[in-house]
């Protein structure tokens, strides 16, 4: 049987089987064993780490899903991977056919959990149809006019998601098989018969040890090397080692210019680069071909004021004395890229009434405006050689605010 | 403590140094900012300090140590330059049943621009004597 026709076949019979086992209401995915082992009633106890392998599968692909889709990040959310806490409630007769319910957890909230939950059924659905394609056919990765399928399976090259497929089936004999996909009869569905199986554990091994894949990763460099022409990459949960591409001195002088020697005052950038193992807590980047800074030092300097802010609690600087509100903070942050433009050093201050104050001096004069939790801002300057004053209070506007840090002029 | 304080509660030895915590978010950027001395509505405009007498080892060991509040420092301002500002330094000491404590009464100012102000020089002539005490 050739490459294609065993691919084609697989998807037939998933098929075949989605129509015969049909829906599975409340489920999160469909997963069935079959063979004369898995007719009597429940499943042998040693074919239950299939589903074990089936849930680490599942979440690896979700995670390259999570990279894949906010560029910039590194890891994904706390909690993402304890959050789907997928059970196994029942295994119905004739095959043994576990029953997969996905468990909500309280501590997550309900903004991360339907994002969450979209990424783990777009993992499941990734694996069912990727995995037909991977195992017919290597994997063009500068192609760009991909089918669904293909695309899914390009998902599967990932390092971490290869080592966990390839554990799926391996506890299986010859004579045995496992679908697993979509609770939905429409929705997509593999079955990994011993053939398949045997077409995929080559392709999977291929790509665990060849295929590198693009990454692109926020931090600060912290060191540099000019004989080895590498650096580090210090992110927020972990590191990277990382080289530049060779022949490109343009790189080295940025990563000399963006360097923070004190692991802070540098300004935050994102590189583009290739990495055999994006999951690791310190992963290598080879062939780094992009430094662009994503925040300034400046930028950097205020948020890092504006955090100090958000820690405050309540009573900070005595009885009575209010933290600024989240949503006077949050005004303030959106700001921030173009306050830090302004070329002047801003102080970033609480006041004991909940109002977040931004102080700067231009000359003789300080500004300062109040970003008061009522809603209004009240502004200030003050020559501190001839103590003129000038104020006004008025409605918050974000443009009057930088307007009147950049010139000082309050109307 | 209000703005009708006794007479005899309002100090007027214009030498004496009053001590004031500066809290980490008012010391930013190597600046100490001026609302780190500038009461707000719901101290109903008093700004509270220490007397000189205490001492600024003394006066920071006190505010986070026995109240629990956080500091950079022990930083000072005369009772002249309270008055210069048209301010009342009070010893309110038995009102708020705090041994020492003066409250540096704003509450005569009406204008915000002008409590700014005041603020403002009352910073600057703290930055001028420096930080008193810092903790190591």
């Amino acid at each position: 049987m050739s490459d294609e026709d065993s691919g084609a076949s697989a998807a037939e019979s998933a098929s075949d089987l989605a129509s015969s086992a049909g829906d599975r209401p409340g489920s999160f995915a469909f997963f069935s064993l079959i063979g004369d082992r898995f007719n009597a009633p429940g499943m042998p106890a040693d074919t239950a780490k299939e589903v074990g392998f089936f849930r680490e599968a599942i979440l690896s692909v979700a995670r390259q899903l999570w990279l894949d889709a906010n560029l910039g990040r590194s890891r994904v959310p706390a909690g993402f991977a304890e959050a789907f806490d997928l059970r196994l409630t029942n295994v119905l007769r004739g095959s043994a056919e576990p029953q997969l319910l996905l468990n909500r957890t309280q501590r997550v909230s309900d903004e991360d959990w339907d994002e969450w939950v979209r990424f783990y059924e777009a993992a499941r659905d990734s694996i069912a149809m990727g995995v037909p394609t991977v195992a017919v056919a290597p994997l063009d990765r500068d192609r760009t006019d991909l089918t669904e399928e293909a695309r899914a399976a390009r998902v599967l090259r990932n390092p971490a998601v290869v080592a966990s497929l390839r554990k799926i089936g391996s506890t299986l004999e010859q004579a045995e098989t496992v679908v697993l996909g979509s609770p939905l009869r429409a929705g997509p569905r593999v079955k990994l018969d011993h053939d398949m199986r045997l077409l995929l554990n080559p392709r999977l091994s291929d790509l665990g040890v060849t295929q590198s894949e693009q990454v692109s990763i926020e931090g600060v460099i912290v060191e540099y090397d000019g004989k080895t022409r590498s650096f580090r990459l210090e992110m927020l949960n972990g590191s990277a080692t990382c080289s530049l591409t060779k022949d490109e001195a343009r790189l080295s002088i940025q990563a000399r210019d963006y360097l923070a020697l004190d692991g802070f005052t540098a300004p935050d950038v994102v590189i583009i680069g290739e990495t055999n193992n994006s999951v690791a807590k310190n992963i290598h980047i080879f062939s780094v071909h992009s430094i662009d800074i994503v925040r300034s030092v400046a930028e950097k300097m205020l948020i890092q004021q504006l955090q100090r802010i958000v820690e405050l609690e309540d009573n900070w600087l005595g009885s009575g004395s209010e933290k600024p509100p989240e949503e006077i903070v949050e005004r303030v942050r959106e700001l921030v890229p173009a306050l830090a433009a302004l070329d002047i050093q801003i102080s970033v201050v609480p006041s004991a009434d909940g109002s977040v104050v931004l102080e700067a001096r231009r000359g003789l004069v300080e500004l300062s405006v109040a970003v008061e939790p009522n809603g209004e801002m009240f502004m200030c300057s003050d020559n501190v050689d001839t103590n003129e004053l000038d104020e006004a209070q008025v409605d918050f506007d974000g443009s009057r605010l930088e307007r009147f840090l950049r010139t000082g002029a309050i109307s | 403590m209000t703005a009708s304080a006794p007479q005899d509660s309002i100090l007027d030895t214009p030498s004496e140094l009053l001590l004031r915590q500066v809290h980490p978010t008012h010391f930013t950027n190597g600046v100490v900012s001026s609302e780190a001395f500038k009461p707000s509505a719901r101290d109903r405009d008093m700004l509270s300090t220490l007397r000189g007498h205490v001492g600024p080892d003394e006066a920071y060991r006190r505010w986070t140590e026995e109240k629990g509040f956080k500091s950079v420092g022990t930083y000072g301002v005369t009772v002249g330059e309270v008055v210069n500002e048209n301010l009342k330094a009070v010893d309110d000491a038995a009102e708020v049943n705090e041994p020492d404590h003066v409250s540096i009464d704003f509450s005569q100012i009406l204008s915000k621009a002008r409590k700014k102000q005041a603020g403002r020089i009352l910073r600057d002539a703290a930055k001028a004597r420096g930080c008193l005490h810092a903790p190591k």
